[in-house]
């Protein structure tokens, strides 16, 4: 469901990902994200992990819950396998609605995986998050 | 290319418009101008331009390449008093920097234990993604510790000795660091990475000096033919990431409250003077001791794995730091601007310092023949050693570019190794890799880069800075 181009950068990773509603653009990056930390297809679901994502504006929202991860890949050295986000309370995902994420994978083990770049931040730079004939698109560039 | 104007041979200037405070000005030869074309780096250059009590001109090194806001290899200074602190123009990689150590082993002598040698340095030097720092998880006082004290800190601790210090910059210890403005997630992302080299294109090669240009200079230093050295890039890894996501958000803040008007997002910049600027200059210099430290320490293990994989002694190996530089920073420096000495914030994204002779902040044994000047290349190639010249002084704010730059995306540099072997290839060229991560390899061959010799040629024929000698790799660790 999700569509992912990846962007010419000379230095970092550009990425823009495509999807139908705001809970899949946020799976779709997270999926983005941990793709460019490890070989995702080596990591197991040996825990899982539930996070809040307050109500905020779509940009706000996107880069909180970017940034949650990346902080959990190189602050808690763990790999995230799958991701699940949901709107609270079951109703359709808007800038009111609380989302709840759930995460599966497990701890990093340099040994085990296959683990290819840490991500230093996600920038500001050309960072733009919209919606346009009912698809959610996102385009950021992650700094490696 | 249209809106630029030639002033020297290898000099460009972008001339001011719309909200430019300044010019720009990127120093390159026509080659490599041609080269850049359309490249989305020389908008930034603009960009820069716009920064509030920007002094000079928005400069470029001739290793330029697209970043974000700055362009990697941008070099602004503000006025210290009136003017801005943008951590963008630092970057994440606070204190990204390089140093180069020299031995008193000769090339064939680290050729015939090489494989020995480089598998050594691998088992003892921390690479790559989640990689456990040679002191794990330090205590929140030991982390401190390091982050006011630098790599004195990390000579406290038996890593090197003091004599090291006087041959790194600041003397290995930024003044005015400031631990209580770094924020716990920053804390934790360092804790478990003093003394590692991380991924990317940090790096840690070993090679010997193929050519001295100034025979001199090079005596001074104590190079000569065919000596085996070692160069370590890294930098402040995720504490130093960490610190600059913070205070970013802090300066999109400040641009807001000061009426800061920026083309670009990234740019966001708040003043010297003001708590948000003294925090994150704090907090940026904390970080940066943690550079210094990080690279302190790889040297002590570095020494150690060459002794063991050479079979030597510390005494026969005699390994001696000629010079660690930063290349992503911002220093309260005194330069003389229309005649006048003006405190300025110098900030240096992919840029090094390139102080000529006589400059106090120097070591007294090469304050005679100004600052070395470390360019390293890509993997397969070459690195040079340059000093500082007069010229930068009055041209660029004393300062110089920092390596190649890059040439290929990474995807790019990937898409073009399919079907290829890059360690085999690197093999050919003389050179023999061990890295974590195929994909870091394949992201990292020679031709990702620009040839370093037409940037080398570029800032010599622009006078900021003068070739002393060139290094020829053989072995490479990466992450």
């Amino acid at each position: 469901m999700t569509d992912l181009t990846w962007l010419d950068h000379t230095a970092d990773a550009g990425l823009e990902i495509r999807a139908p509603d705001f809970s899949g653009l946020l799976e779709g990056c997270a999926e983005a994200l941990y793709d460019l930390v490890c070989d995702r297809a080596g990591v197991a679901e040996l825990l899982g992990l539930r996070m809040r994502l307050p109500p905020a504006p779509p940009e706000e929202r996107l880069r909180y819950w970017l940034e949650e991860l990346i902080f959990l890949a190189h602050g808690e050295a763990l790999l995230l396998h799958r991701f699940q986000v949901r709107p609270a309370g079951g109703e359709s995902a808007d800038e009111s609605t609380e989302l709840t994420a759930e995460m599966y994978g497990e701890p990093a083990d340099p040994v085990r995986h296959e683990l290819y770049h840490e991500v230093k931040a996600l920038t500001y730079h050309r960072y733009e998050v919209r919606r346009k004939a009912g698809l959610w698109t996102a385009r950021f560039v992650f700094d490696l | 290319m249209k809106s630029l104007k030639r002033i020297d041979s290898h000099l460009w200037e972008i001339p001011r418009e719309g909200g430019m405070r300044v010019p720009g000005r990127i120093f390159a030869s026509p080659e490599l101008m041609r080269n850049l074309g359309e490249d989305p780096c020389i908008e930034q250059v603009r960009n820069v331009a716009h920064l509030p009590g920007i002094v000079g001109w928005s400069l470029a090194m001739p290793d330029i390449h697209w970043g974000y806001g700055f362009p990697i290899g941008g070099v602004a200074a503000t006025d210290a008093g009136e003017g801005v602190i943008s951590p963008g123009g630092v970057g994440y990689d606070i204190n990204c920097g390089v140093r180069l150590l020299a031995t008193g082993i000769r090339r064939e002598g680290l050729a015939r234990r090489l494989r020995e040698t480089l598998t050594e340095l691998f088992n003892s030097v921390p690479t790559g993604v989640g990689s456990q720092g040679a002191i794990p998880d330090l205590s929140r006082t030991d982390l401190e510790r390091f982050l006011e004290g630098g790599a004195r800190r990390a000579v406290e601790l038996g890593y090197g000795s003091g004599r090291d210090l006087e041959f790194i910059e600041e003397g290995g210890r930024e003044r005015g660091a400031y631990a209580g403005c770094l924020s716990d997630r920053a804390r934790q992302r360092g804790a478990r990475q003093m003394g590692t080299l991380g991924s990317g294109n940090h790096f840690l090669e070993l090679g010997y000096v193929e050519e001295i240009y100034l025979a001199e200079e090079a005596r001074l230093l104590g190079l000569s033919p065919d000596q085996v050295v070692a160069i370590i890039h890294t930098g402040s890894r995720g504490l130093g990431y960490q610190v600059c996501d913070d205070h970013l958000k802090q300066a999109r803040k400040a641009v807001s409250r000061y009426g800061i008007r920026l083309p670009d997002a990234q740019l966001a910049a708040m003043p010297l003077d003001s708590s948000e600027g003294r925090a994150y200059l704090g907090a940026m210099r904390a970080a940066a001791n943690f550079a210094f430290a990080n690279r302190q320490i790889i040297s002590a293990l570095c020494e150690k794995a060459l002794c063991r994989g050479l079979g030597v002694d510390a005494g026969e190996l005699r390994m001696r730091l000629i010079y660690d530089l930063s290349h992503n920073i911002a220093r309260i420096e005194s330069h003389e601007v229309k005649g006048k000495k003006r405190n300025l914030c110098v900030h240096r994204k992919g840029a090094t310092r390139s102080f000529g002779p006589g400059s106090k902040t120097l070591p007294e044994a090469y304050r005679a023949v100004g600052q070395p000047v470390l360019i390293p290349g890509d993997m397969g190639r070459y690195s040079y050693l340059c000093l500082g010249s007069e010229e930068a002084m009055a041209l660029s704010f004393g300062s110089a570019c920092h390596g190649a730059g890059r040439l290929l995306s990474r995807r790019e540099a990937q898409r073009r190794c399919r079907g290829r072997d890059p360690l085999e290839e690197l093999r050919g060229m003389g050179v023999r890799v061990l890295a974590r991560g195929k994909r870091s390899v394949a992201e990292e061959v020679p031709e990702a880069y620009k040839d370093v010799s037409a940037v080398v040629r570029a800032v010599s024929e622009a006078g900021i800075c003068r070739p002393l000698a060139r290094f020829r790799p053989l072995g490479v660790i990466k992450g």
